[in-house]
C-alpha cells in the first residue's frame, strides 16, 4: 500500500514535471527564432497576399533590398541586446537616419467605455489614455513590429504579456500595462496601426520600414472604434 | 492511543466544524486567512492524525505545493510589479508569485483538512448522519470509500494464498505478469460479487425502510450543544464579515485588500474556529488533570 501510494505520488510529480518541461521548451525556443525570422520574414511577406491599403507598397521593394544586405552581413542577435547591437551596427550616420521609427501605445478608446472596464483595472488607465507617448527609436534589421514593442516596453518598464507560437513565428499581444484583452468588453484587445493603416499581417510578421510610425491601440469594439474594423 | 476529545463529540458537531472550515479554506484568499488556515490545519493534523502520519503527508504535499507555487508565475504574467523577465521574454511579476504562493497555501491547507476529515468522519459517523436522509446514497458512499483499502487488502490475501499453493510464478517477467493478471481477474469477480452481496444483505435487513431504527453509540450531550453554539457564533461572525468585504483581497493587477482592525478580528475568529479541536482537547486535558490531582 505504501509503495502504491509512493508510486501514485511519483506519477503525479512526473506528469506535472512533464507539463513544466513542455512549457520550458516552448519558452526556450523563441530565442533562436529572430535569427531565423530575419531570412524567412521577408520571404513570407512576399508570399502572403498583398496586405490591404497603403502598407503593401513600401514593404515589397524594401524587403527585397533587405534580403540582399542580410545575406552579406552576419545575422545579429536582434532581441538579446537590441540597443547595444544597433549602436554597434550603425556606424554610418546616413544609415542611422534610415532605420528610425516611431512607436506609441494608447488606450484612449477605454475612456469612452469606462463603464465596461473591469473595476480593478480602472486605476491603470491614464487620464489621457496614453501609456507611451510617441517615441523615436532605432531598430535592427528584420525587426518586426512585435519585437519593437517588446524591446520598447522592456526599456520603459511597461508591462507587456504575449503568447508566442514559434512554429508559425506568430506572436499575440495579450496585454500591455496590465490592460488585457477582454478587460473592457468582449470585443476588446490590442491592435497595431502603421502609418495610419492597419496591416493585414500579424505584428510579428510585419517587418519595420524606416520612418514607420507604429501605434498600438486598445480597442473596445473589434477595432471599429479606432477605425480598424472589418471592411463593410 | 488515547482518544482525542474531538473524536468523542457528536457526529453533527464534527460535520458542522468541517463544513465551516473547508468552505472558508476554499474561498478565502486573504493572506491572513490563508496563514491562519494552513497553520491550524497543520496543528489539527498533528493532533488528530499523529506526527508520523503528518510527516508522511508532508513528504508528498511539500513538493506538490512547491510546484503549484512555481507553476503560476511560469504561466501568468499579469501584475504591475515586474521583478525580472523569464527566458520567453514575458515578465515575472511580484503579483503572480504572490498568487502562486497563496494557491499553494490553500492547496496544502485543504489537503490537510481532508486528512483530518478522514480521521474524524469515519464511515459509521457518516452512516449515522446520512443513513436516514439518503439511505441509498450513504450506503453507496460508504461502500465506495471502503472499496480501495478493502480491494488492496483482499489483493494481498489472494496473492499470498496463491503463492502458498505454488500457483504464483516468482520468476520471469511474463510469468509474473500472467500470475498478477489471474489474481486481478479473481479480484474483479470478487468485488462484483461482494457489492451485490452487500446490497442484498442490507436489503434483507430492511435497510432504508421507513420506521426502521438503528443502534448508534452517539449521544447528544450538553458539551455538544455548547460546541454547536460556539461554531455557529464564530462561523456566523466570519460569514458576515466575508459578506461585508472585511476580508476582501485582490492579487491582480496590484496586491491590495482590507487590512483593518476589523479584518484582524475576523482572522482571529477564524483562528479560534479552526483551532476548536485543539482548544477542546486542551480543556479536557486540564479538567482531567485537576480531577486526577484531587485523588
Amino acid at each position: 500500500m505504501k509503495t502504491t501510494r509512493r508510486l501514485g505520488a511519483f506519477l503525479l510529480m512526473l506528469a506535472l514535471l512533464l507539463a513544466l518541461a513542455g512549457c520550458g521548451g516552448q519558452a526556450a525556443q523563441p530565442l533562436p527564432a529572430p535569427t531565423q525570422g530575419e531570412t524567412i520574414l521577408p520571404d513570407a511577406a512576399q508570399e502572403t497576399e498583398p496586405p490591404q491599403s497603403g502598407a503593401v507598397e513600401p514593404s515589397a521593394p524594401a524587403d527585397a533590398g533587405r534580403q540582399e544586405t542580410s545575406t552579406a552581413a552576419p545575422p545579429e542577435s536582434g532581441t538579446s541586446e537590441p540597443p547595444a547591437a544597433s549602436d554597434k551596427k550603425i556606424d554610418a550616420p546616413s544609415e542611422r537616419a534610415e532605420r528610425v521609427c516611431t512607436i506609441s501605445v494608447s488606450c484612449a478608446a477605454i475612456l469612452e467605455h469606462l463603464d465596461r472596464l473591469a473595476p480593478e483595472k480602472s486605476g491603470l488607465v491614464p487620464a489621457d489614455g496614453i501609456l507611451l507617448a510617441a517615441t523615436e527609436t532605432e531598430f535592427a534589421e528584420g525587426e518586426s513590429a512585435f519585437d519593437l514593442l517588446k524591446r520598447v516596453c522592456r526599456a520603459n518598464k511597461i508591462h507587456m504579456e504575449f503568447s508566442e507560437t514559434p512554429v508559425y513565428q506568430s506572436a499575440y499581444v495579450e496585454g500591455i500595462g496590465n490592460l488585457y484583452e477582454f478587460d473592457c468588453g468582449e470585443g476588446s484587445g490590442w491592435m497595431f496601426r502603421v502609418n495610419g493603416a492597419f496591416p493585414n499581417v500579424g505584428c510579428s510578421r510585419y517587418a519595420l520600414e524606416a520612418g514607420d510610425s507604429v501605434e498600438w491601440l486598445y480597442t473596445c469594439d473589434f477595432g471599429t472604434d479606432i477605425g480598424g474594423g472589418l471592411a463593410p | 492511543m488515547k482518544q482525542h476529545a474531538f473524536l468523542a463529540c457528536h457526529p453533527s458537531v464534527n460535520l458542522l466544524y468541517f463544513v465551516l472550515v473547508l468552505t472558508f479554506s476554499m474561498f478565502f484568499l486573504h493572506p491572513l486567512c490563508l496563514t491562519v488556515s494552513l497553520f491550524s490545519a497543520l496543528w489539527c493534523a498533528a493532533e488528530l492524525n499523529g506526527g508520523a502520519a503528518l510527516r508522511r503527508t508532508a513528504r508528498y504535499l511539500a513538493p506538490t505545493a512547491l510546484l503549484a507555487a512555481v507553476v503560476n508565475p511560469a504561466f501568468t504574467h499579469e501584475g504591475a510589479t515586474i521583478l525580472s523577465y523569464l527566458p520567453s521574454g514575458n515578465p515575472l511579476t511580484l503579483e503572480s508569485v504572490a498568487y502562486g504562493i497563496a494557491a499553494a497555501a490553500m492547496l496544502s491547507a485543504v489537503v490537510l483538512w481532508f486528512s483530518c476529515w478522514n480521521t474524524v468522519m469515519t464511515s459509521d459517523k457518516l452512516m449515522y448522519l446520512f443513513g436516514r436522509l439518503a439511505p441509498a446514497l450513504s450506503l453507496l458512499l460508504s461502500m465506495t470509500l471502503r472499496f480501495v483499502p478493502r480491494f488492496q487488502a483482499k489483493f494481498r490475501e489472494v496473492t499470498a494464498a496463491r503463492r502458498g499453493m505454488g500457483l504464483y510464478a516468482e520468476k520471469g517477467c511474463l510469468q509474473r505478469l500472467k500470475s498478477a493478471v489471474t489474481v486481478f481477474s479473481v479480484m474483479v469477480t470478487w468485488s462484483l460479487e461482494h457489492a451485490v452481496e452487500t446490497a442484498e444483505g442490507m436489503k434483507s435487513r430492511g435497510y432504508g425502510l421507513p420506521g426502521r431504527t438503528a443502534f448508534s453509540p452517539f449521544r447528544w450531550s450538553r458539551r455538544d450543544g455548547l460546541l454547536v453554539l460556539w461554531l455557529a457564533l464564530c462561523g456566523g461572525y466570519i460569514a458576515l464579515g466575508w459578506r461585508l468585504g472585511g476580508i476582501r483581497w485582490r492579487y491582480y493587477p496590484t496586491l491590495r485588500g482590507a487590512l483593518t482592525p476589523y479584518s484582524m478580528s475576523l482572522a482571529l475568529a477564524y483562528l479560534l474556529l479552526c483551532l476548536t479541536p485543539v482548544l477542546l482537547q486542551g480543556k479536557e486535558a486540564r479538567t482531567w488533570r485537576s480531577i486526577a490531582s484531587k485523588d
